[in-house]
């Protein structure tokens, strides 16, 4: 959709203006709300602002009660050189619907910036704490990371690598009684599965003085968390991203 | 005299506290204290594994387009239990689960299709809300609609789910609300007719105390701050104390720099006039979505000797809370988790001291709780008889980023990325000291769910689709059921017939567990 690239004027207005997961979320009929965006554009915005926040609080539209009961018709008969037709009376309905979804709807809103950090000291962080674990030369190789960079955008990277979707190798527990070890594959509170060497499937039963012992791959990842600054992680991330 | 009389008599009595009515469940924490304790013994720590299914009752929504959530805690008086789900009210019969009659009225409007806690009741009448913002007084004995009178604008995208709470002539209700900017309030209504008593709003006004919080009139009046769980009340102080929710915007604090009052706050109300009497803010300048709507529980306690009246809260933002219920003064604050790293520390007046550098950022900042919380709204329980707050917790981490760094962001402004490895526990927490008696791990992540306690000195929770009894001094395992859902509400229990019985919601089913061969009761 190229409607919302010509308003992209500046990063904080970007940030203002509804993301495409916004404009897909919002249910309004594509169409209508292109039309309606470069009507608001083009005969609102210089006293509502671009995304309809105004510019003082008596101009705010995403906050009038007005507009959410849908009264802005009757309400631009007020307004002078106000002519609107019906279709786009309902063109602009549809783009204000968006605007008011796009700040509302969780997990809807672009990212900003995310690659402040230094890649330098990210990757010394990276021979510090995690070359242990990760290469950097093959993308074939086990663990490796060459080519991070490529691969994924900055904000699913910082995720990834603070959060690694899964692992090669699974979970392995040992659990007493019965003193049996293997591969985990399904564990609740008072009962696991677990798959040994043999390749035969376990069901354990578990009280409170069973004792399971639970090796995940994974965990190295989670026991980061309390140690990482916030600088650690944009630098990891940045460097990371320079792995192209 | 009654059972309902008797009921009526204790609601309105003073000696609440110390007394459960042990033959009915009157409200939603079954008495005013919001201890959900029972006095009951018949079922106890010794006999608890002979507990078996009594009945099942699988309800099925007037609306085709979604399913039955039971969060609401069933209100239960003489042999019938009340409940609700969206959009649906129901009567079924407390001996055997049997539906006696469900209302059903579809809420319009654009909100999110969410929960509802349940129905309050006074004389022969109950009262709920709808989520398009509607307090409705039904017949208890019918369910016809006595009255139905709209208390805020589901266009506004208002939705409401608190279960009313009634003091005398009071039916005291609560807006909600998620994101978009508007204003909350506490309601006060006449039980007979529906009209507007009093109205107690979150933000305050220009001029009003607490208005100095917050940068302008724009920025207090689209302050959010929903209280949407029920409060407690003491009769003898003739206080009514409820949890305030969040400010907004949500997750960007640029736009209403200062305290934020009396967003995320444990406030103290006269249920009379609506009059605050005091305040305390558990989170001030929340940017992390962390409601403070849990129950702040009434606890009569004793600390260094000396006969305390004390009010305690586990919060969403990771810290445990004890204040003096007649002054609201800090008694201690402690912190529920050892993961939390959102605050600088706990000021001299026992709030914890926000770290600027941990609200969302444009490149994202590492924060413990998640949103979802330390804890959240299913009920926690206080036993009188261990002296422990038990409350089910989630220590994990997420990534909060800034989305909206405009002068006047709006809506959430924020966005989560949630991570790994968390887990998660059943916290039996010392009043007096803040401090964790016992904790138990759960061997996998879930939860928080609903808790009750019993002088039977057993604790019942849920985890996955299980049903716990728990020894509640020591935290040992006592008995599990399987449901065939995870449970959704707070656990409830009541004598009927000289039978114990307990009851929870999961998903779109009731179940009642008795004791296979009931002794006499106690
Ligand atoms: C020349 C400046 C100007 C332009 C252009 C303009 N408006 Fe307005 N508008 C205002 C002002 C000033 C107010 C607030 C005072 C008032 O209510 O009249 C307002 C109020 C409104 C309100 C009512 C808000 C409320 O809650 O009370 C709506 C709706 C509205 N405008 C819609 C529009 C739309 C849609 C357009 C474009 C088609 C538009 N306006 C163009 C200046 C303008
Ligand atoms: C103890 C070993 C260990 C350490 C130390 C470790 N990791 Fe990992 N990492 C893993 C495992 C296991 C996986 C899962 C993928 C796999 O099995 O290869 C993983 C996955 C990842 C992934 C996702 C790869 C993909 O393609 O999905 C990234 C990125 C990553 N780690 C980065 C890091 C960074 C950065 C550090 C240091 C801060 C680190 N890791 C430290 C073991 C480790």
């Amino acid at each position: 959709m190229k409607l919302v690239v010509v308003l992209l004027l500046t990063t904080s207005l970007a940030a203002q203006l509804p993301s495409r997961a916004a404009i897909a979320g919002s249910n309004q009929d594509e169409a209508a709300v292109e039309r309606g965006s470069a009507l608001f554009a083009a005969q609102c915005a210089t006293c509502h602002g671009p995304a309809g926040r105004g510019t003082n609080p008596a101009t705010d539209l995403i906050r009038s009660a007005l507009v959410r009961r849908e009264q802005t018709a009757e309400k631009l008969a007020t307004h002078p050189d106000a002519a609107f037709t019906k279709g786009q009376m309902e063109d602009l309905g549809a783009w204000l619907k968006v605007l008011l979804f796009s700040v509302s709807s969780k997990g809807n809103q672009d990212f900003l910036n995310i690659l402040t950090g230094d890649a330098g000291k990210g990757g010394r962080f990276f021979a510090a704490n995690c070359a242990g674990c990760h290469t950097l030369h093959s993308e074939k190789a086990t663990g490796d990371l060459a080519g991070m960079g490529e691969k994924y955008d900055a904000s699913v990277l910082q995720s990834l690598w603070l959060n690694p979707r899964r692992a090669k190798t699974p979970r392995t527990v040992t659990v007493t009684p019965p003193g049996i070890t293997g591969t985990l594959e399904r564990i609740d509170e008072f009962s696991l599965v677990l798959k040994d060497e043999a390749g035969t499937r376990h069901t354990v039963r578990l009280d409170d003085d069973t004792r399971v012992e639970i090796k995940d791959p994974l965990q190295a990842h989670y026991d980061f968390y309390p140690r990482l600054t916030d600088a650690d992680i944009h630098n990891v991330t940045a460097f990371l991203a320079s792995l192209k | 005299m009654t059972v309902r009389n008797l009921i009526t008599a204790l609601l309105m009595g003073s000696s609440l506290l110390a007394q459960t009515p042990d033959e009915a469940w009157p409200t939603y924490n079954g008495d005013y204290s919001g201890r959900r304790f029972s006095g009951l013994t018949q079922v106890n720590t010794g006999n608890v594994e002979k507990l078996a299914l009594a009945w099942a009752t699988k309800v099925t929504s007037g609306a085709t387009g979604y399913g039955v959530r039971i969060s609401a805690t069933p209100l239960m008086l003489e042999g019938v239990l009340y409940f609700t789900s969206l959009d649906n009210v129901w009567a079924v019969d407390a001996r055997s689960g049997r539906e006696i009659w469900r209302y059903y009225r579809e809420a319009k409007g654009d909100m999110p299709r969410t929960g509802n806690r349940g129905v309050a009741l006074y004389g022969k009448w109950l009262y709920f809300v709808t989520l398009d913002n509607n307090l409705v007084s039904l017949d208890a004995a019918t369910g016809k609609q006595r009255f139905l009178v709209q208390f805020a604008d589901p266009k506004q995208l208002f939705f409401s789910t608190v279960a009313p709470v009634v003091i005398r002539n009071h039916v005291i209700i609560a807006t909600g609300g998620d994101s978009l900017d508007i204003p909350a309030y506490i309601e006060a209504h006449d039980p007979e007719t529906g009209a507007l008593q009093w109205k107690w709003r979150v933000t305050p006004a220009k001029g009003e105390p607490g208005f100095e919080t917050w940068p302008s009139e724009y920025a207090a009046a689209s302050g959010g701050g929903h209280p949407w769980i029920s409060g407690t009340y003491d009769p003898e102080l003739n206080l009514y104390y409820v949890g305030t929710g969040n400010p907004d915007p949500v997750g960007a604090g640029q736009s209403r720099k200062g305290d934020n009052l009396y967003t995320c706050s444990i406030v103290a109300l006269n249920p009379d006039t609506g009059k605050l009497v005091w305040h305390f803010q558990v989170s001030p300048h929340d940017t992390h979505d962390w409601d403070a709507v849990q129950t702040p529980v009434l606890i009569d306690g004793v600390i260094d000797g000396k006969p305390r009246k004390l009010v305690a809260q586990a919060g969403r933002n990771g810290y445990f809370t004890v204040l003096d219920r007649t002054t609201g003064k800090n008694v201690l604050t402690t912190r529920m988790l050892p993961t939390l790293n959102w605050s600088k520390g706990v000021n001299s007046a026992g709030q914890p001291i926000p770290d600027p550098a941990k609200e969302p950022q444009p490149d994202g900042t590492l924060v413990s709780p998640p949103t979802s919380g330390a804890t959240n709204w299913p009920p926690p329980s206080f036993s009188p008889q261990t002296g422990l707050f038990y409350v089910g917790t989630n220590e994990g981490f997420s990534l909060y980023y800034l989305t909206d760094p405009d002068q006047q962001p709006q809506g959430f402004a924020f966005r989560e990325a949630g991570l790994g490895g968390n887990k998660s526990a059943l916290v039996a927490i010392d009043y007096r000291t803040g401090e964790p008696a016992w904790k138990h791990y759960w061997r996998a992540p879930g939860g928080p769910n609903g808790i009750l306690t019993t002088a039977g000195n057993l604790l019942f929770t849920g985890h996955g689709s299980y049903l716990i009894g728990f020894d509640a001094t020591t935290g040992k395992t006592l008995w599990h059921t399987t449901m065939a859902n995870a449970l959704t509400n707070g656990p409830l229990t009541y004598l009927l017939d000289g039978k114990q019985y307990v009851i929870v919601g999961a998903g779109d089913t009731l179940y009642a567990y008795a004791l296979h061969a009931p002794k006499p009761g106690p």
